[in-house]
């Protein structure tokens, strides 16, 4: 037989007992649905992540500390002093200890890093105010440098000359009483700070060079860094130690470069965390997470192998007369093998689709109403995605599973005497 | 030209073994109609069977002109069963599920014959059974001696050497028996197909050119 009269045959067969077919692939739609939703939920937990995590991380940015290691400590666990080093946090896991001028210059040595800038603490704001709108409460500041780009939801990020430029977080816009982000790019507003040294209130006035995208979590304020500088420097009274040193590879470089230059700064005895350690960290649980769900999913789908093998065979004891026909017509064991694999396949294939476009359909129904509440914010990230390659995959899959399935009644038909299958009656 | 020699047949092992057929010779000449006749249980269908390559005798040989069935391989037999034989049943064997056209160029789809070619042969084996009106209703609308008619066109789809059937006429009314009996003979002499017919139908055997007697597995006139 042509391929073509194969899958008809199959197609005949199954309509043959529509209920019994009904069944058995609905029992595979359950796994195969399972599946699609899993795959559709981390897919797009995956997509919503990547955008959280652009509007705070930029892949050639690369924050530079100290090793724990490179101060030395006396036998009572209590470091020895070191100019210039402070201890900046403390944990379980050890100190972070602070930076300063010559670890810049280290750092800006590097090869693979084309700027380096310090890194301050946060700097807290008493407030921000622009136009005739109220005074408001702002997050401690960040600095933004030259190369900083991380996607913004209109304007940019403060350029070289820009050294009083702000980039503002999106509920500022809405607070401001400006229609939209676009109209706050170029205005001037005014923020305070106070010295903890005398307690006295200095403001500065900030140019309003970009908005950040409206994600679910609020990132903290932009602020260009030699504004940031004179902003921390007023408030603690110097800027001597850095918290980090903010180390920049070229824009162009990829992940093996990343990891070559942080191999560098390893060596000289910094810590460096990249962009894909950032992806890393919160792709590893939701791997976890998502392998477990497939994991539930392909026992559903096990569970509906069963269903195969038991129709197949059935339909293999039925048909014994109509199998020992096409014997006697010239059908070869391996064609009548392969009828019956083709139907098995044919099963994994009806179950994948409908599984699939059910998970789909869902999909399309549930999207906007996850927008609206539980994952609010996230603009127009679809939280299911169903990305075309994985969902023919499980279509393939549910196939494989399927042709696996009808091996043994497929045999099984292949091996029957066509003498006995006639003389049945 | 088939020849049988010395065949015999047993189903079953040791205590239970069963000698279907006890040592039969024969020679059938290409284009000769004959019958088997004999009691059921002696032997007559399983001889056919084994002419027809759908079994092997347990002992002895068939062989078609000068090939003996037993040094071809199952992929051979069929392929044999295939382009070359006819087969015509008792209960017809159609497939419900499919038309009157469909059923009749099942073997045509077997051995891979494109889908235009079948049609057009399998309508021209319909107008040899006069049911070329019937293409493609399906074949469980049609009467008894319709289905025979359609089987006996499934039969000659591949322009068979030989034809063989199994009591033809065994599940007919009389007239209907008749009629089929007429159109197995007209294609046998009009095409000059060799014809084997299983039969318990005297009717039917005394038409053929040559009747076999089989009793408890040999062949006895």
């Amino acid at each position: 037989m042509r391929i073509p009269d194969y899958i008809s045959t199959a197609q005949t067969n199954l309509s043959r007992t529509k209920l019994r077919t009904f069944l058995t692939v609905l029992a595979f739609v359950i796994g195969t649905f399972t599946l699609g939703m899993t795959t559709a939920f981390s897919q797009g937990l995956r997509t919503y992540i990547n955008t959280q995590i652009s509007a705070y991380g930029q892949p050639d940015l690369i924050t530079v500390g100290l090793q724990s290691n490179q101060v030395q400590t006396s036998s009572s666990g209590v470091p020895y002093y070191q100019s210039m080093r402070h201890v900046t946090s403390s944990s379980d896991r050890g100190k972070s200890y602070s930076l300063n001028q010559q670890d810049l210059q280290k750092v800006t040595a590097i090869p693979g890093v084309v700027a380096a800038y310090p890194q301050y603490a946060d700097a807290a704001v008493d407030y921000i105010s622009y136009g005739t709108a109220p005074k408001y409460i702002m997050e401690a500041l960040q600095a933004s440098y030259p190369q900083t780009s991380v996607q913004l939801a209109a304007g940019h990020f403060p350029t070289a000359q820009q050294t009083n430029g702000i980039v503002l977080p999106y509920p500022y816009v809405e607070a401001f009483g400006a229609q939209s982000a676009t109209e706050l790019i170029g205005k001037t507003a005014t923020i305070a700070v106070t010295s903890q040294a005398t307690q006295q209130q200095k403001t500065f006035q900030v140019l309003i060079t970009g908005v950040l995208p409206d994600t679910a979590h609020v990132p903290s304020p932009y602020v260009a860094y030699p504004t940031m500088g004179a902003i921390v420097e007023y408030e603690q009274g110097s800027t001597a130690n850095y918290n980090g040193i903010a180390a920049f590879t070229s824009s162009t470089s990829d992940k093996a470069n990343r990891q070559q230059v942080k191999n560098a700064l390893q060596n000289d005895g910094y810590t460096a965390d990249t962009y894909d350690d950032l992806l890393a960290n919160y792709s590893r649980p939701l791997n976890i997470v998502t392998y477990g769900l497939d994991g539930f999913a392909s026992i559903a789908l096990l569970a509906a192998t069963i269903g195969i093998v038991n129709t197949l065979l059935m339909a293999v004891l039925e048909r014994t007369q109509e199998i020992g026909l096409l014997k006697a017509l010239g059908m070869r064991r391996r064609g009548i093998t392969f009828v019956y694999l083709v139907e098995a396949m044919s099963i994994g294939f009806w179950g994948g689709i409908v599984g699939v476009l059910i998970a789909r359909i869902l999909g399309i129904i549930a999207n906007p109403i996850l927008s609206k509440t539980l994952f609010k914010g996230i603009g127009q990230t679809h939280i299911l995605a169903y990305p075309l390659p994985y969902m023919a995959a499980i279509v393939g899959g549910a196939m494989v599973i399927g042709l696996l399935a009808g091996t043994l009644p497929a045999i099984r038909a292949g091996r029957l005497d066509p003498i006995d299958a006639l003389r049945r009656e | 030209m088939i020849t049988v020699t010395k065949v015999h047949k047993t189903y079953g092992k040791k205590e239970t073994a069963y000698e279907a057929l006890r040592g039969v010779d024969l020679a059938i000449k290409d284009g000769e109609s004959i019958a088997i006749i004999g009691k059921s249980g002696s032997g007559k269908s399983t001889l056919m069977h084994l002419l027809a390559g759908l079994d092997h005798p347990t002992t002895g040989t068939i062989q078609w002109d000068d090939t003996s069935l037993a040094e071809m391989g199952e992929n051979k037999l069929a392929g044999l069963r295939n382009r070359h034989i006819g087969f015509v049943f008792q209960q017809f064997f159609l497939q419900p599920t499919l038309t009157v056209l469909e059923n009749t160029v099942l073997p045509l789809k077997i051995g891979g014959v494109s889908p235009s070619a079948r049609k057009a042969r399998g309508r021209a084996a319909l107008e040899a059974v006069g049911l070329l009106d019937k293409a493609n209703n399906r074949a469980t609308d049609l009467s008894g001696g319709q289905r025979q008619r359609v089987a006996i066109a499934r039969a000659l789809i591949n322009n068979p050497a030989a034809i063989f059937a199994d009591e033809p006429t065994g599940n007919l009314d009389t007239e209907t028996g008749q009629q089929i009996t007429e159109l197995l003979f007209r294609l046998h002499k009009d095409r000059n197909i060799t014809l084997v017919i299983v039969t318990h139908d005297s009717e039917l055997a005394r038409r053929c050119d040559r009747v076999i007697h089989i009793q408890d597995g040999k062949v006895v006139k």
